[in-house]
């Protein structure tokens, strides 16, 4: 009965991480860096709820302004910094470099603003315990879980059945023949960073009412998502939803063998395995390719 | 320890650990973000080895060096198939898990840490100054930047220079890639190692909080501020890290406040130098 606990409480995480995992994929299909500076949104959402919740805007309008504001502090972020980046046709790493910079300046301007205190979020009055067999759970949870996977899966189904995921998927395959077929790939790349912002803050804003948020929260979230979008890889979005969601669970049942301080060290013990396998292919092909 | 003794320690600590992470970042072009772990790895074998088998610094120091040199190897060995970002994240993956392992081991004695890691000899002579470590990192530390500027000619060195431009010519050439990262991650390892070994015999206390994610990357800020191929440019933002915050005191903000601006400045530095130096038509070379 423990283990069914576990791993509701697995998934519970998972999704969380499945909807600022799908936003990433969305960014990552359409501009091929790794954007560290998503973390920012993931930490920006809550921090934002929180402030205008201070000066007297009820909750449901609060959540809806603070991921309005964060998409469009993401959109701008793009349109000054990564744009002409990717323009120039700059390399992945030097992008990674420019959006870690960002997400240090960002993450210690919160840090200052909010005396790096841990701070809770109480949107949806006292918990209520529900138990379904041996598994307990609270509404909050519930409603939780039915936000960030109905926002992951409108997110796979726009990349997978529309017009607009055609053209991301085209960009992601080859920017400059999709930009001479008619794509306007900056646009593309424009509402993909949109996208990603809006959806990481959804998945900070669910996450904070649970746990206590901090400043520096956003990059181990956004490592798990990246290690979900690595192992499926761009295009593939709802996969990296599903992915998300495993390492969520893997998070939780790791409990069942080790204390719950390991919990990390397990998720990037996976990120670290699955590189090194995958690095080792390579050379397989690299060895056959030269014999 | 006085506020001179301080500032001297706190800039040849810095120096070192730059100069140790410009190895792998500037001469090879490998983005390693774990170098806080292996700082520790120095810094807790001062902390287990001092109360129980020894009170000699010296010994400490010479034990934590090879310890260091095999991990820096070892994450070489992984890292060393992989794509420039995937070294990024794999060397975060590293140093996350090394945060796990100091915060929830009961060796390393969690979150409390380890206290009173106090040498009282230096290679057989007993002292009980606080002064030495501060003498020994200021002297490795130049050992560390005369070594790097004498040697920066030398065969060893322009393959590094010739895997950081261009891996597959340095193959062609027939020097082994593989075998030239884990030698500079073994480097790096080392002389990380022993700036963390000086840091726990002069503080005389260690805990996780000294050794987090955070510090890797402001680690890998400082090296790249420096410049493509140049360690004594790391010792100069290594440098200026120290200085800053002491500027800043006298401005009046406060501790918890200048320890945020300090990284507002060198983040916002790294994203306007990377974002500046990739206008250059061959920006794949910038880094």
């Amino acid at each position: 009965m423990r283990m069914a606990q576990l791993i509701a409480n697995g998934i519970f995480d998972g999704s969380l991480y499945a909807l600022l995992a799908v936003g990433f994929s969305v960014a990552f299909t359409a501009t091929l860096f790794y954007d560290m500076s998503i973390a920012v949104a993931y930490v920006g959402g809550p921090y934002g709820l929180l402030f205008l919740m201070s000066v007297g805007v009820p909750p449901v309008p609060a959540v809806g302004i603070s991921v309005v504001a964060v998409a469009l502090i993401g959109a701008g972020t793009h349109a000054a910094i990564y744009r002409p980046m990717l323009r120039r046709g700059v390399p992945g790493l030097s992008l990674m470099l420019v959006s870690l910079a960002v997400y240090i300046v960002a993450e210690n301007i919160l840090g200052i603003a909010t005396s790096d205190e841990r701070t809770p979020i109480m949107l949806l009055g006292p918990i209520r315990q529900l138990r379904l067999g041996g598994v307990t759970f609270t509404v909050t949870q519930l409603v939780l879980v039915a936000v960030a996977l109905a926002s992951a899966g409108a997110s796979a189904y726009l990349v997978r059945a529309t017009r607009l995921g055609e053209s991301l998927r085209a960009v992601c395959d080859d920017p400059e023949l999709a930009e001479a077929s008619g794509v306007d790939v900056s646009s593309l790349r424009l509402v993909a960073a949109t996208w990603a912002w809006a959806a990481a803050s959804i998945s900070g804003i669910c996450m904070a009412m649970v746990v206590d948020m901090r400043a520096t929260m956003g990059l181990t979230a956004l490592l798990v998502a990246i290690v979900s979008s690595l192992i499926v890889g761009p295009r593939r979005v709802m996969w990296v939803g599903f992915v998300a969601v495993a390492m969520g669970v893997l998070r939780h049942v790791a409990i069942w063998r080790v204390s719950s301080g390991w919990q990390e060290a397990v998720l990037f013990a996976v990120l670290l395995f699955y590189l090194v396998a995958r690095s080792a292919p390579r050379d397989h092909y690299e060895r056959s390719a030269s014999a | 320890m006085t506020y001179l003794d301080y500032l001297a320690f706190s800039v040849g600590f810095y120096v070192l650990l730059a100069v140790s992470l410009s190895f792998p970042a500037n001469l090879a072009g490998m983005m390693v973000v774990c170098q806080a772990a292996f700082c520790a790895i120095g810094a807790y074998t001062a902390g287990l080895l001092v109360p129980s088998l020894t009170h000699d610094g010296g010994w400490v120091l010479a034990a934590s060096i090879p310890l260091g040199g095999i991990v820096g190897a070892g994450a070489g060995l992984l890292i060393s198939r992989m794509r420039s970002e995937e070294v990024v994240l794999a060397t975060l993956g590293v140093q996350m898990i090394a945060s796990s392992l100091l915060l929830n081991s009961s060796i390393t004695q969690g979150p409390m840490g380890i206290p009173k890691v106090v040498a009282s000899s230096w290679l057989g002579f007993e002292t009980q100054s606080d002064l030495i470590p501060t003498l020994v990192c200021v002297a490795m530390a130049g050992g560390a930047m005369a070594l790097s500027v004498v040697g920066r000619r030398s065969r060893w060195t322009l393959s590094l220079h010739a895997m950081h431009d261009d891996p597959v010519l340095v193959e062609t050439m027939g020097h082994s890639a593989t075998s030239l990262k884990i030698q500079v991650m073994a480097l790096s390892g080392a002389v990380a190692a022993a700036a963390g070994t000086l840091y726990a015999l002069k503080i005389t206390y260690i805990g996780p909080s000294a050794f987090t994610v955070t510090e890797s990357i402001m680690l890998l800020t400082l090296v790249l501020l420096a410049g493509k191929y140049s360690t004594t440019g790391s010792a100069i933002t290594a440098t200026l890290f120290v200085l800053l915050p002491e500027a800043l005191r006298f401005v009046g903000f406060e501790s918890y406040v200048i320890a945020h601006v300090r990284q507002i400045v060198f983040g916002a530095c790294l994203g306007v130098y990377v974002a500046a130096r990739s206008r250059n038509a061959r920006s794949h070379m910038v880094l």
